[in-house]
């Protein structure tokens, strides 16, 4: 250990701090008050009365709702304690999560969302006195033309997932209204594209048809052949796929689905590579989305607030979830909610425009020529990482050895694993005891022992290199004092947990109630305080 | 506490590496010792149970004389209970089964046994899916899918089951090949039926999408989309296996397990043919598919354990005849090796090869490749 911390001079002797924190419910303290709502004030009360005798009958709750009851001070501390149990992106070098680009997310840019005159817009007030935002909706449609060729976008989609829902929904209502097209109920994906690609189309009924990778980590050209057909409804592909490798013969794939018939729906989600360097159309793609919480430096908010800008070809553009923004003659811009074929709303108002606000003072920050630096360092990042990653023992970059990848690359530790015992999941754990996070796969496993780094632009070849060594002296440890890795984390607040309780129906609770009704025993056992 | 039963074939393994495909004759197995065959059973056994023994949660051992488990205990100082079975100096299959029977009386909770498909199917024979059981490959012949693809993986997967961690089960295909058949050139092999097999989930990493499914479930989401596309007028040849059987059970037929069966979508026709058979119900002139589910651990489509589907019969199928149903489990475990076809006849082995539409779930396929 002695040695190998001399060796190790860049690694941190971090430690997690721990707070021993309750569940929120468990701080219920009868009787103290967060907050104390005032009376109407009698003038006020006298014009609309006092706002509470009006909510109907039927619309009153016989029991006060089961939340805990907690001071604002101690609500405060509580999730403040919590945010120091965790690794957020702004504490470590946060490379190990790939297929999440998570970069830095510009401080200045909460200025412009917490701007009372984005803040304090109500989404309900007229058109004529929201025209800035407005406007920044239309400036950012115009961008994301450019920036995919495509021709019209809509805000609607609340997320990656929701961007490939509407793009499944556009793609039944298109075939539905098409003579040949009601037998189209095959949706062809790639098995290394993000598995919501054949999620979200299946949550709509599609049959969804996966290309196997070949050796070279890629789907073959031959295959999709064999299975395109007049059932065809379309192809949804991510590119660079999950592996970070980059589909060559992409336009020859849209083009053979094209001759079947379907559509292709091009999962952009991950442009951070290719930003100014490839775009959708010349790829051949009827539509494409983008992550604003990934590539366009949202912050990901533990599963949002996230936006995924859906843009369609000028065939599609009628198909759209509405409202579209648009600008009239005389300059002033305003939500189009007529569209022939749109296939509605498909959330709440107009998008969630704190997410783009925040994309859009970032892409006016970079320019044209910045985006595509933003690529050109990410991807050069990439390959200094995959250089020296495939050096440590152990690791790997299974398919296409020895050529450059995009934005990431799914790494395996299949020989580290075979040759000492220690997995994958072993290493995630001892990283946590440096101060960093690494993430291993999708489910399920197709490169054994499998991690997924992402270096994006936003990280100096310093961290980086602290990085690397916290996987090269994990390597090291595994081949010489195996157990160290696999006991670990030594330094982190939450050790080994035993997953298997998310799969087992009996155990699993995803609500206070649900784990009091499933684990009262245990709890009185452990002589805990429950309330409700 | 939990008590584990260890059966060790010591002589698995032997034939291997000189050649011999198997020792499950006393001939081949003096053939294999003059040849210079050394015992790797007894020692990869013993990876297991060191691997086991690392756990901390306590376990009670249960295991047979001398190099059938006793010898590997005794080295690495663990205290152990025998099952009262005499053992002959050179071990029979006799032995094996004997002692199986004899943990299961004894009701032991997990069977360890060391060897290879001749030991799984004497696990078989004596105990079938009674009682629980795993391999330690270390035999010549793996085509059955009872093993852990290492010692050192049942090892652990056996501490898990001790350590009362959830442990999924599975039955696994027991294969063998007609040894006699196979040192003569031919192959001829046979599903014999299944074990109880425990398996772990892949890692239980953090759950980004969801947990694995399990096999069952996956099983009959697969039954539920091919009885969803079979055709009332068309005759199927379905093949052996628990992923096929599933679909007989779901369209409420009593299917053969370990045979292959000439059925319609509402009725069994023939149980159990063989090869000839199938040959004749084709000349009868009726629209016929096949539908069949890898077999074994090694990816083999046809060739192994399915043999009633020969050459003759098959060459008379277009791939787009073929029905592939798998779970994504069995086909990511491949890693990437392709489908296997070993019809015995190169021609009809070129003929099928190619991609193919395996029905992996409810609505869902996974396009892969098989090769001949
Ligand atoms: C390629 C790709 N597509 C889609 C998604 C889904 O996006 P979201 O998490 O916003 O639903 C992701 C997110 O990981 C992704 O990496």
């Amino acid at each position: 250990m002695e040695s190998l911390n001399k060796k190790y001079k860049r690694l941190r002797n971090f430690h997690q701090a721990k707070w021993d924190e309750e569940i929120i419910f468990q701080l219920h303290n009868p009787g103290e008050k967060g907050l104390i709502v005032n009376r109407v004030e009698t003038q006020i009360e006298h014009m609309t009365g006092d706002g509470i005798s009006e909510i109907p009958e039927s619309m009153l709750r016989e029991q006060k709702p089961g939340l805990p009851e907690i001071g604002q001070m101690r609500v405060l501390k509580h999730f403040l304690r919590l945010s120091q149990q965790n690794l957020g992106a702004d504490f470590n070098i946060d490379v190990g999560q790939g297929t999440c680009t998570i970069k830095y997310n510009p401080k200045i840019n909460e200025c412009f969302v917490r701007d009372p005159r984005e803040s304090d817009v109500h989404p309900m007030q007229d058109e004529s006195t929201c025209q800035g935002t407005l406007q920044m909706l239309y400036e950012m449609h115009e961008f994301f033309k450019e920036i995919s060729g495509l021709d019209r976008f809509s805000f609607q989609p609340s997320s990656g997932s929701h961007a490939i829902l509407n793009m499944a929904s556009i793609l039944r209502k298109y075939h539905e209204d098409h003579v040949d097209g009601h037998q189209r109920d095959e949706l062809i994906t790639t098995i290394f594209s993000h598995p919501s690609d054949a999620a979200a189309a299946k949550v709509l009924g599609f049959k969804i048809i996966t290309l196997h990778q070949e050796e070279n980590g890629l789907p073959s050209v031959e295959a999709l052949k064999r299975v395109v057909s007049e059932r065809t409804a379309g192809l949804f592909i991510t590119n660079p796929e999950d592996t970070g490798i980059y589909n060559p013969d992409i336009d020859e794939f849209t083009a053979i689905v094209h001759e079947a018939g379907g559509l292709c729906g091009y999962d952009q989600a991950n442009a951070n590579g290719i930003l100014g360097i490839t775009r959708a159309k010349e790829a051949g793609f009827d539509m494409c989305f983008f992550n604003l919480h990934k590539t366009f430096s949202g912050p990901h908010g533990s599963g949002g607030p996230a936006a995924g800008v859906l843009g369609v070809t000028k065939k599609l553009q009628d198909y759209l979830a509405v409202p579209v923004v648009d600008k009239r003659e005389d300059g002033t811009y305003f939500l189009n909610f007529d569209l022939a074929h749109s296939i509605g709303k498909t959330r709440q108002f107009y998008g969630p425009i704190p997410v783009i606000v925040r994309a859009y003072a970032w892409i006016r920050s970079l320019g044209v020529e910045g985006l595509e630096e933003v690529a050109r360092i990410a991807v050069l990042n990439n390959n200094y990482l995959l250089s020296k990653i495939t050096k440590i023992r152990g690791a790997s970059s299974p398919y296409s050895a020895g050529k450059h990848r995009i934005e990431q690359v799914r790494y395996s530790w299949d020989r580290l694993y075979k040759e000492t015992g220690v997995g994958t999941h072993d290493v995630a754990l001892r990283m946590a005891d440096f101060g960093f996070h690494m993430w291993s796969s999708h489910h399920p496993f197709i490169v054994p022992e499998p991690f997924t780094i992402e270096p994006t632009e936003s990280y100096s070849k310093e961290e980086l290199d602290e990085y690397i060594e916290g996987l090269q002296r994990i390597s090291d440890e595994a081949y010489a004092t195996p157990e160290i890795v696999k006991r670990a984390p030594h330094h982190s607040v939450v050790h080994r947990v035993d997953h298997s309780v998310s799969d087992d129906p009996e155990k699993w609770a995803i609500t206070w109630r649900a784990y009091l009704r499933k684990h009262r025993d245990r709890l009185v056992e452990e002589d805990v305080q429950i309330e409700g | 506490m939990k008590t584990i039963g260890l059966i060790v074939n010591p002589i698995a393994g032997m034939g291997g590496a000189v050649g011999l495909k198997g020792t499950d004759t006393a001939l081949i197995l003096n053939k294999a010792k003059k040849l210079g065959a050394s015992p790797g059973s007894t020692e990869k056994a013993k990876i297991a149970l060191k691997e086991l023994l690392k756990s901390k949660a306590g376990v009670k051992l249960m295991t047979c004389p001398d190099s059938m488990g006793a010898s590997v205990a005794k080295e690495l100082g663990v205290d152990f209970e025998l099952v009262d079975i005499s053992v002959n100096v050179r071990t029979t299959a006799q032995n094996t089964m004997d002692a199986a029977r004899e943990m299961l009386r004894k009701n032991i909770d997990l069977l360890l046994f060391a060897g290879g498909d001749g030991t799984a199917r004497d696990i078989c024979e004596s105990v079938g899916t009674k009682l629980p059981a795993l391999g330690i490959p270390t035999g010549v012949k793996i085509h059955s899918s009872t093993f852990s693809i290492n010692p050192t993986m049942a090892g652990r997967l056996c501490a898990s089951f001790i350590e009362d961690k959830k442990v999924d089960w599975r039955t696994g295909e027991v294969i063998d090949l007609d040894e006699q058949q196979y040192r003569l050139g031919n192959i001829s092999s046979k599903l014999y039926g299944y074990l109880r097999i425990p398996y772990l989930r892949a890692h239980v990493q953090k759950l980004k999408s969801g947990s694995p499914e399990s096999e069952k479930y996956g099983q009959e989401a697969i039954a539920q989309y091919m009885m969803e596309k079979m055709e009332d007028e068309i005759v199927y040849f379905i093949g052996p296996g628990s992923t096929t059987m599933a679909l007989t059970d779901k369209l409420g037929l009593r299917g053969s397990l370990l045979g292959v069966d000439i059925i319609t979508k509402s009725k069994v026709l023939k149980r159990d043919v063989t090869d000839r058979q199938l040959l004749d119900f084709m000349n009868e002139g009726r629209r016929v598919e096949v539908i069949v589910t890898p077999i074994g651990g090694q990816g083999f489509l046809f060739g192994r354990g399915n043999q009633q589907f020969a050459p003759k019969v098959l060459c008379r199928f277009e791939p787009g005849q073929i029905h592939i149903l798998s779970t994504q489990k069995k086909i990511i475990d491949l890693q990437g090796q392709p489908l296997l076809i070993d019809s015995g006849d190169e021609s009809v082995n070129k003929q099928l090869t190619g991609y193919y539409r395996i029905i992996s779930g409810y609505h869902e396929s996974l396009v892969y490749k098989a090769v001949g």
